[in-house]
């Protein structure tokens, strides 16, 4: 009985015009959305794949210098695309693209490239759009048929109220995952035209975005079930997606800032010079902090003149003002990121009332473009960092001519320092990050089947209308 | 019919509505959110103002702490057997290049609360030293772009995106539910004509709405101490109002016409999905489409090969440099500045030169973009009220682009400042500080700011325009009706 009803319900919607128009307007937006973001993502990545290789070859190309003077010129890191990331830009479309990698300083990412506009990427679409469609074709799956009074009707007649529900909920369920068949099957072209496709990663993006449409569908049909008309039903669906796919996520946004207050960059940036200042400059040996180490090191050795260590002290001291001040570095930052994951908390707490926040968390932690894949990558930016510098500096300090005045060396050291390499994070990494937000889907979808099993038991007292009472 | 008649009717019909609407719970229920929602993010909105001033207050203090530091280094630097890295803080050359660097600022308005800065890439502190101008280079944000990537709840928002699906909620079944209910034959079957009744049931409806909405947002261009502030609040409420009457306008199409009040809501719905989502994606697919700017990745490796080939042909450059500046090579030896400065200035010349194809390409993509999106934004309601709000607040193109103009000159005269300074002597003195090139900003006159707004006011009085007459030309259809009705 169920299938039967299924499969009435998803041909009727079918042949119903309101669906074909709609769905179609939905369907042409993704597939524009996401063929010009998957063209954009390609010659994005094919630049940054191009200038990576450029900036590369003038490190190598830098000339003999001193290996210090090498870790100043430095170089830059570009900020690879995930594979998904055309479906989910995240925060990669404008929180920088490259990042310089020098001595003394943590890098900052350089600009970004485009203004948010998260509503206007295939995902965007889905976490907003989707649900408007299903609430604008399905309001009135059950209301409708109340409002024609063959609701009572079907009733009267011996149908089982939760198979009428279940039937109908699958049929919506089913005629929009169809109408969204063409989309998903772009996507997955997409995503396997490039070799090494992440299989797991986008598994989880798409069971996200199908789990995220099945639990739109349920809650349309229970809110069609239970109220007394089809406008009221409509009324009610506008009011749900309104409240929580647009506003809540901005509530939720201005909360959490307002919970967990982040230091302005100049404040950081200051309170960082400030600490970097009691430390003192490594080129300047003179200063408190690096006259006690020169005084360590020379007692460990039992020496009385830095001349007589068996290393070279002036690249010894500046890599371990290199250390002192990366230690300042991933302490300030280090704390700058445990309060963006304190806020993404308070954010993951608005979660349980909308759905859009926890598949929009969800969604991008599997596209790999979230803030903590970002984090991430500068984290992997700062260890290569730190080994271009040690590396260098090493050869200022072992290198036996380092002493000597006009010391240099050349692309054979250059060669020694590589480049940059991120290893991407697995997808279970990524899910891990995102476990609340997968159980809030989970426990939303069981809650949508409660409001279902509601309707279905509001339909078993009262099939009619109040004016057929 | 006479006017009097026609306005009694319209009264009677008015009141009643009001009637109506103050005795529905879940019309004041959603009245009262929305006016509180809308309040709420003006509140937050001066908050943020209140935060990016704070932070520039700051920035200014920084700069002022390094001014007074490197002006005790400096007496430093001039005293008898200072180091050479004391001498350097007395050295106008360096001072120019790094100690004595400032920040161009440009201030926040008060009527920035109501729209937030959306825009990343827009830089409202410019660090000027005498080397290369690094306008489109970004700064180290602290924001959490998890926050960022959901949008800020400014009044901007609540007044765009959601003024519209509250007015869908309140006006959908204006006409449509009195036909559902029946009611719509006995009110045909009155004198009241179909105009005056849509009149009489929509325009309470706009007031209690419009109102509201136009005057708290109005009110806080108005209370924000800016230049221009009664013509910001004129340009916002009249914006608000007129944004207000296009959803009503359009609510009034959809009741003449023959869908009932969920399918009339359905309309709606899509007409404001079309010129909420819609009509910006468009414009983005199609800037996209036509785009022929640098990336970002492009400007980083561009400018990367310049500052290399212009350190590895020094030499080179630096017989240019002086070929084509004669007067500091006397001057310069005069004075006893050392080549590695005229190097400096030669490498820096040599590392725009290099990249001036690609900034002036990435600045004519960002100009004609601004033009592309402002022309774009006249094709929806929403937009063009956003582009009113973002005008207002001091966000446009127009006020970031004088700001970047005014930088550059700033940028301009402090180099020249410099330079000037270096070749007069290797030494300054502590007074000469206080004579360094300040960043000078006039904000934007009244009548930049009226024109900014123009276009897109008119836009939306346009959207007003259309929509009212069409529905004005659909409800003449009903007359036939109406007449069969009188003459009954």
């Amino acid at each position: 009985m169920i299938g039967a009803i299924a499969r009435h319900e998803l041909v009727r919607l079918a042949r119903d015009r309101r669906f074909r128009t709609l769905a179609g307007l939905l369907l042409v937006l993704l597939l524009a959305a996401m063929s010009s973001a998957w063209l954009d993502a390609t010659e994005r990545a094919d630049q940054r794949e191009a200038a990576s290789h450029a900036v590369h070859d003038t490190w190598l190309d830098q000339g003999e210098k001193n290996p210090h003077s090498a870790t100043h010129f430095g170089t830059w890191t570009f900020l690879p695309l995930s594979q998904l990331s055309f479906l989910d830009p995240g925060a990669t479309a404008y929180s920088g693209v490259a990042t310089f990698v020098e001595s003394h300083t943590r890098g900052a990412r350089s600009r970004g490239e485009t203004v948010p506009a998260p509503l206007r990427s295939p995902s965007g679409m889905a976490q907003v759009l989707l649900p408007l469609l299903i609430v604008l074709v399905g309001f009135d799956v059950l209301a409708g048929e109340r409002d024609r009074g063959t609701l009572a009707h079907l009733v009267g007649l011996g149908a089982n109220p939760r198979a009428l529900v279940v039937g109908k909920a699958l049929g919506l369920v089913a005629a929009v995952l169809l109408a969204l068949v063409p989309a998903a099957i772009a996507a997955a072209v997409l995503l396997l035209l490039p070799p090494g496709a992440d299989t797991l990663r986008s598994l989880g993006f798409g069971a996200a975005q199908l789990a995220h449409a099945v639990l739109w569908c349920l809650v349309v049909v229970g809110l069609s079930g239970l109220m007394p008309t089809a406008r009221a039903s409509l009324v009610a669906g506008l009011a749900l997606w309104g409240v929580t796919a647009l506003l809540v996520p901005r509530l939720a946004a201005d909360a959490a800032s307002r919970a967990v207050p982040l230091p302005s960059p100049r404040a950081l940036a200051a309170s960082v010079a400030a600490e970097l200042s009691e430390i003192g400059s490594a080129h300047d040996p003179t200063s408190p902090a690096y006259a006690e180490l020169k005084a360590q090191v020379l007692a460990e050795h039992a020496v009385d003149d830095v001349a007589d260590l068996p290393f070279n002290f002036a690249g010894w001291v500046l890599q371990r003002g290199e250390e002192l001040e990366s230690a300042v570095y991933a302490k300030s930052y280090g704390d700058l990121d445990e309060r963006h994951a304190t806020q993404e908390d308070v954010l993951d707490g608005f979660a349980w009332i909308s759905p859009r926040i926890a598949l929009g968390r969800t969604s991008a932690s599997m596209a790999g473009t979230d803030r903590r894949h970002l984090a991430d990558w500068d984290a992997s930016v700062e260890t290569f960092r730190a080994h271009m510098v040690r590396t260098l500096n090493d050869v200022l300090t072992y290198d036996e001519r380092a002493s000597e005045p006009g010391f240099a060396v050349g692309r054979e050291t250059w060669e020694q320092v590589g480049t940059h390499r991120y290893v991407p994070r697995s997808a279970g990494w990524a899910l891990a990050g995102v476990r609340t937000s997968a159980l809030q889907i989970a426990v939303q979808l069981l809650l949508a089947l409660a409001l279902v099993g509601l309707a279905a038991d509001r339909i078993a007292r009262r099939p009619g209308s109040r004016s057929d009472r | 019919m006479t006017a009097p008649r026609t306005i009694g009717q319209f009264t009677t019909v008015a009141q009643h509505e009001v009637r109506e609407l103050l005795r529905s719970p879940a019309h004041v229920l959603l009245w009262i959110a929305f006016t509180a929602l809308l309040v709420f993010s003006a509140y937050a909105g001066r908050e943020r103002v209140a935060a990016a001033r704070a932070d520039l207050a700051l920035i200014e203090e920084l700069d002022q702490r390094t001014l007074d530091e490197n002006r005790e280094r400096l007496v430093t630097g001039l005293a008898e057997g200072a180091t050479f890295a004391e001498r350097l803080y007395a050295d106008p050359h360096w001072i120019g290049l790094r100690h004595g660097a400032r920040h161009a600022l440009l201030p926040e308005l008060g009527s920035g609360a109501l729209a937030a800065e959306d825009d990343v890439l827009a830089a409202d502190a410019v660090l000027v030293t005498s080397a290369a101008l690094e306008l489109a280079r970004g700064e180290t944000t602290t924001t959490n772009p998890t926050l960022v990537g959901a949008g800020a709840l400014d009044p901007a928002f609540v007044l765009a995106w959601l003024l519209p699906l509250v007015v869908l909620a309140f006006c959908y079944g204006a006409l449509t539910e009195e036909r559902e209910r029946g009611t719509a034959v006995l009110l045909f079957a009155t004198p009241v004509p179909v105009g005056t009744l849509l009149l009489g049931k929509l325009l309470p409806r706009l007031v209690l709405l419009g109102t509201p909405a136009a005057v708290v947002a109005g009110a806080v261009a108005a209370t924000s101490q800016d230049p221009d502030a009664l013509l910001r609040a004129a340009s916002t409420a009249g914006a608000v109002l007129v944004f207000t009457g296009v959803w009503v306008a359009a609510a009034a199409l959809v009741n003449v016409g023959r869908a009932g009040s969920a399918s009339a809501a359905l309309l709606l719905a899509g007409g404001w999905l079309v010129a909420t989502i819609g009509v910006p994606a468009a414009a983005d697919a199609a800037w996209a489409a036509v785009d022929d700017g640098p990336s970002a990745a492009l400007e980083v490796s561009v400018e990367r090969e310049a500052k290399h080939v212009a350190q590895s042909e020094r030499a080179a450059v630096l017989d240019d440099f002086m070929a084509d500046h004669p007067e500091l090579s006397t001057r310069a030896d005069a004075a006893g500045v050392a080549s590695y400065k005229r190097a400096v200035w030669a490498t820096q010349d040599r590392v725009e030169e290099l990249v001036a194809p690609i900034a002036e390409r990435r600045d004519r993509a960002r100009a004609e973009r601004a033009r592309f999106m402002a022309m774009a934004a006249l094709l929806s309601p929403v937009t063009a009220l956003e582009r009113v709000l973002d005008e207002v607040a001091g966000r446009g193109a127009a006020r970031r682009a004088r700001f970047e103009d005014a930088v550059r000159s700033h940028h301009e005269r402090w180099r020249t400042w410099f330079v000037e300074r270096t070749l007069a002597g290797d030494r300054m003195e502590p007074g000469e500080l206080d004579g360094v090139p300040r960043f000078r900003w006039e904000d934007e006159p009244s009548a930049a700011v009226a024109r900014h707004v123009a276009a897109p006011l008119a836009a939306l009085v346009v959207h007003a325009l259309l929509l009212a007459l069409l529905a004005a030309a659909r409800r003449s259809r009903f007359r036939p009706l109406e007449r069969a009705a009188d003459a009954d």
